[in-house]
């Protein structure tokens, strides 16, 4: 966003035939942050689509593919059978990556960091199943019937401890995160209204691992919340926070971080959150106007964010068409920070400036290095027969190709020249060759950034 | 008829890479179907060649020997059995086709083909008709194994003068020049470098890593020396032992391997308590052993392969003869045939001296895990000591078998369906030690009734029923647990009884009637000959139990990087090949002077 530009101006749409249609690096960066990397294929497509095709194709759902619903179907059904979360946990990584809606994968693993639960606590991968298929439901939906749901969602309410809400004893862990984490942010309620705010959701329970709505135990008297005294239950109480102005604030505030830029001006954030109440909180159009705004295409918003672990190792899956071994990316991903259906707390992942430390630093590069060079990860497609369709063979155009595909960005002419004089100077075959530039890199510094 | 002697340089000739190469391929290339005892089972008739063991043209002292006799008649069955027919079809073998190495090697096969003028397997199948031998002795720098002889015997003539006349050129290339021998009049000698030495006559070929080695080895072939190794004494014993006529065999001159070492071969004690269990005894017997000898014989649906060791087990010490029974009774008994039987194990020994003589039988380092399982013990069975209270209860066989599960416990199915087991323990004392295995299993039934309990899961009552007299404790959920993908813990109720002095224990109460059934009315009869372990394995029911789990095998394949199809395809081609063999055993017999173990296999 330029300085003259106002936040709701920077919201307005991109019009790319203003600057000669829309670029390679325009379609990277949109792709990259629409879905987990980009292969070159798809970023061909999206040049040739356009924004608008482009950003209705990935908003619009998709029909899955026979083969992606064999191989989901069994993955799940395999978690299921085998009760190991870590099933469940190749089963999403897979969907991710092969879906046909990737946008989807990407919400959804947003809200799961919003909403977040672990089975940590909950122990039960259909229940965990169940919540991730609440949240896909609505991940691109609507945040009310989302919010609503978690309130009466079962692996929710063992991770916050729903069944020790009793009238007589309510538990404030469910009520106070509902304001806190899930839609309002700190600062923006009292410690009254979460504890009238408990007695709301007192009673809601699980029982033969279903939502059970015990009247025995909930306590139907009047409450007071946010300055409304009412007869109020659970649901009452979630309106009433969705009602709240700093509600759409607090989730535009989230989507920045995530998809646009690490540190969100107050102006944006009020900005977007006008949009979210514009909207009734119905994501589709909001993500419409916020993927395809000015500010999204901002040299402020391009190579903005450090890449999450799920984007550095999905997106080489991607960028590079591997065949993933899932099963050895999950201890990976953990060690990285990123343990999906295990977050480190009820808060999620910080994520931003902490993905990187000077271990985790180490940890990528080997990722790279191990992804590259060897198979316990995966096996990239071959390299020699991934850059033959490029107009020529020579060491320069082939490490453009990579910095394209990898870093969407163009080389300084001194690392462009040193990672050609590279190839050009090891030994091996030129398979090995490209693969060695591949993994420099992988290695670099703005190799960290989408 | 024209013999020549070509000296190669050593990394040109490697007669052990290539002997174990063949050796590897025929045992890749047998499988298994019904299993037989040796009691009642024809002998094998081997594809042997015209003439004797080429041990008699090998020189005496050999640390090591092997012979393969008609290997070229195993080649042409290998090539046109359905078996490889069915690998080449796999989806494995078309992806292995289109790696860079493979094709490196086939480009490889190709110019040799074209060099010899001949297809390879026709070439090996015309050339290693007869008999192959490979020897090898001892290096005066103390390397057992220093110098080796081949000699090849019985090859078509025509083929072979094809190979030497297509071969020479390079040899000449290679300088190998040639040199007249005075052993074979008319043969000449290469000589380059004098490190590798080989010689070929019409039908024959011999090579051998030094000069001294080959003449001999062609003073015995054409008869005008003696002292070859078949009249070695520990040969000899061998021989007198395991036969002379297989389609491979192999010794192993102990003696003169541990002259050489300075040391027994094998440990005196050993760092793992199951590796005890198991092979103990049999290092014990071959450290003192002269030889010990290995003989594979193939027929067109079985193969046998039985290994020798010399020695009477019952000269041995007190700890060791815990391992053996008695080579004049039946050893360990058989293993319950129940329907549909996937695999069982059986073996003997002599469990309550085992454990008083662990000291003397296991390394330093295991024995405080001992003191560990003790405790362990002690809170589940207080008031007993294991070694003087439990053990001794315990009799000399023990028997584990593996069949498919019931579920009849529930009401719907696990989501991975686990074989169903049976664990058959004999009592010493009947009365006392089924009391006490009695204690045990609802002791442990208590704790894992609470640690289900624990995890949500339904609790369990322990009930009985009367089965054919037999009294059988079993568990019973309170509820039964309904779905069809059940928890991996569901898949288990367990039962117990007591049959005579058998204590059975098992994952459900069916199997262990189809126990109580086996253990009173054998489907196998006595008079079969001594067996110390046995094992063996259904593939038929094995490939069943794998498919009853074909999802998550194929969920497994697409998490290490496969797509659905290719991962259908696989556990699919897995399956046939399981299919294509009948049956698996692994046995051990205690004789009289010896012990022998034998590996069986039948295939479809």
């Amino acid at each position: 966003m330029s300085d003259s530009q106002t936040p709701a101006a920077a919201l307005r749409p991109y019009d790319p035939s203003a600057r000669g249609g829309l670029t390679r690096r325009d379609a990277t960066h949109l792709l990259w942050r629409l879905q987990y990397g980009a292969t070159q294929a798809e970023i061909d497509q999206a040049f040739t689509a356009g924004l608008q095709n482009t950003l209705e194709r990935r908003l619009t759902p998709q029909p899955e593919s026979p083969q992606f619903q064999s191989a989901d179907n069994l993955l799940r059904r395999t978690a299921y059978d085998t009760g190991n979360i870590a099933d469940l946990k190749a089963w999403w990584l897979y969907r991710m990556l092969h879906s046909a809606n990737p946008l989807v994968e990407k919400l959804s693993l947003f809200w799961h960091n919003h909403f977040a639960t672990s089975n940590a606590k909950v122990q039960s991968v259909p229940n965990m199943a169940a919540q991730n298929d609440l949240i896909r439901q609505h991940a691109a939906g609507n945040f009310r019937p989302l919010l609503h749901g978690m309130a009466r969602d079962v692996a929710m309410l063992v991770w916050l401890d729903g069944n020790a809400n009793r009238k007589r004893q309510p538990n404030e862990n469910f009520a106070r995160e509902v304001m806190e984490l899930f839609s309002l942010d700190v600062g923006n309620y009292t410690e009254r209204d979460i504890k009238e705010a408990a007695r709301a959701f007192s009673g809601w329970q699980v029982r033969d691992g279903k939502f059970w709505f015990n009247p025995l135990q909930h306590d139907s008297g009047s409450k007071t919340v946010f300055g409304k005294s009412a007869v109020l239950n659970g649901d009452d109480v979630v309106d009433l926070c969705l009602a709240q102005p700093a509600c759409p604030r607090f989730l535009a505030q989230k989507l920045l971080r995530t998809f646009v830029v690490s540190a969100p001006d107050a102006g944006l954030i009020d900005a977007l959150a006008q949009r979210i109440r514009f909207h009734d909180f119905a994501m589709t159009p909001v993500l419409r106007e916020l993927f395809g705004s000015q500010l999204f295409f901002s040299p402020e918003a391009r190579t903005a964010l450090i890449k999450s672990p799920l984007d550095l190792v999905l997106g080489a899956y991607r960028s590079l068409d591997s065949h993933p071994k899932l099963s050895n990316a999950i201890p990976l991903l953990a060690a990285l920070g990123q343990d999906v259906f295990e977050p480190p707390t009820v808060k999620g992942w910080d994520g931003g400036r902490l993905w990187i430390s000077s271990a985790s630093i180490l940890q990528r590069a080997n990722f790279a290095t191990d992804l590259v060079t060897g198979n316990r990860l995966g096996t990239i497609a071959d390299p020699d027969q991934s850059v033959s369709q490029l107009p020529d063979g020579t060491s320069e155009t082939i490490v453009r190709h990579y910095a394209d595909l990898l870093l969407n960005r163009d080389l300084e002419p001194d690392v462009l020249s040193r990672l050609a004089g590279y190839m050009n100077q090891s030994q091996g075959a030129r398979e090995q060759r490209i693969r060695g530039v591949i993994q420099l890199i992988m290695t670099m510094p703005e190799y960290q950034l989408v | 008829m024209s013999h020549r002697v070509f000296s190669l340089c050593q990394s040109g000739l490697r007669p052990t890479a290539l002997l174990a190469a063949f050796v590897a391929l025929l045992l890749g290339h047998a499988s298994s179907a019904a299993l037989a005892d040796p009691a009642t089972t024809p002998a094998i008739q081997v594809q042997a060649g015209k003439s004797d063991s080429l041990a008699g043209s090998l020189p005496a002292g050999a640390t090591g020997y092997a012979e393969i006799t008609g290997l070229g008649h195993l080649l042409e069955r290998l090539q046109n059995s359905s078996y490889l027919q069915t690998l080449k079809s796999t989806p494995q073998f078309h992806e292995l086709e289109k790696a860079p190495q493979y094709q490196q090697v086939d480009a490889v096969r190709k110019i040799v083909e074209a060099q010899l003028g001949m297809n390879l397997w026709k070439a090996a199948e015309e050339l290693f008709g007869g008999r192959l031998a490979l020897a090898v002795y001892p290096k005066s720098d103390g390397n057992p194994v220093g110098n080796a002889v081949a000699v090849l015997r019985g090859a078509n003539p025509a083929v072979l003068t094809q190979v030497r006349e297509r071969i020479e050129p390079f040899l000449s290339l290679a300088n190998a020049q040639p040199e007249a021998s005075d052993v074979i009049p008319g043969t000449k000698l290469f000589s380059n470098g004098g490190q590798a030495f080989v010689a070929w006559g019409d039908s024959w070929l011999a090579a051998a890593s030094t000069r001294e080695l080959l003449d001999k080895s062609l003073g015995l072939l054409s008869g005008k020396e003696q002292g070859a190794l078949a009249n070695d004494e520990a040969f000899r014993g061998m021989s007198a032992k395991m036969g002379s006529e297989h389609v491979v065999r192999a010794f192993a001159n102990m003696g003169l391997l541990t002259k050489a070492k300075g040391s027994r071969l094998t440990p005196e004690k050993v760092d793992n308590p199951v590796v005890s269990m198991l092979v103990g005894g049999i290092l014990e017997l071959a450290a003192a052993s002269p030889y010990v000898g290995l003989a594979l014989d193939v027929s067109d649906h079985r193969f046998v392969v039985t290994s020798g060791i010399a020695g009477d087990s019952r000269q041995l010490d007190e700890a060791h003869r815990v391992f053996f029974s008695d080579p004049a009774g039946p050893g360990t008994p058989d293993i319950p045939q129940l329907p549909s039987l996937i695999g069982g194990f059986t073996f003997h020994l002599d469990l309550a001296n085992w454990y008083k003589q662990r000291e003397k039988l296991l390394e330093p380092q295991v024995l405080p895990g001992f003191d560990q399982f003790e405790t362990g013990i002690a809170n589940l069975l207080p008031g007993k000591d294991v070694g003087e209270d439990i053990v001794p209860l315990i009799g000399r066989n023990v028997t584990f078998v593996a069949a498919p599960q019931d579920y009849s416990h529930l009401d719907g199915k696990p989501g991975v369906k686990l074989p169903g087991f049976g664990l058959v323990i004999e009592l010493a004392k009947a009365e006392e030690g089924g009391d006490l295995f009695q204690l045990f299993f609802q002791t442990i039934s208590a704790i894992l009734n609470l640690a289900s309990g624990q995890q949500k899961h339904e609790p369990w009552v322990m009930k009985s029923e009367s089965y054919k007299d037999i009294q059988i404790s079993y568990g019973r959920y309170l509820k039964k647990p309904v779905g069809n993908q059940l928890p991996l813990v569901f898949n288990f109720m367990p039962a117990s009884a007591r049959v005579g002095n058998k204590f059975i224990i098992s994952s459900s109460i069916e199997t262990c009637r189809q126990l109580i059934d086996q253990l009173q009315s054998p489907t196998r009869g006595p008079g079969r000959p001594n067996r110390n372990l046995d094992f063996e394995v259904h593939p038929a029911a094995l490939a069943d139990i794998l498919e009853a789990n074909r999802e998550v095998f194929q969920a497994r394949s697409i998490q290490q990087g496969s797509d659905s199809k290719k991962a259908e395809a696989e556990f699919s081609t897995l399956l046939e090949l399981i299919r294509f063999f009948d049956s698996f055993r692994l046995s051990t017999n205690v004789l009289p002077e010896a012990f022998q173990v034998q590996l069986e296999g039948s295939w479809k």
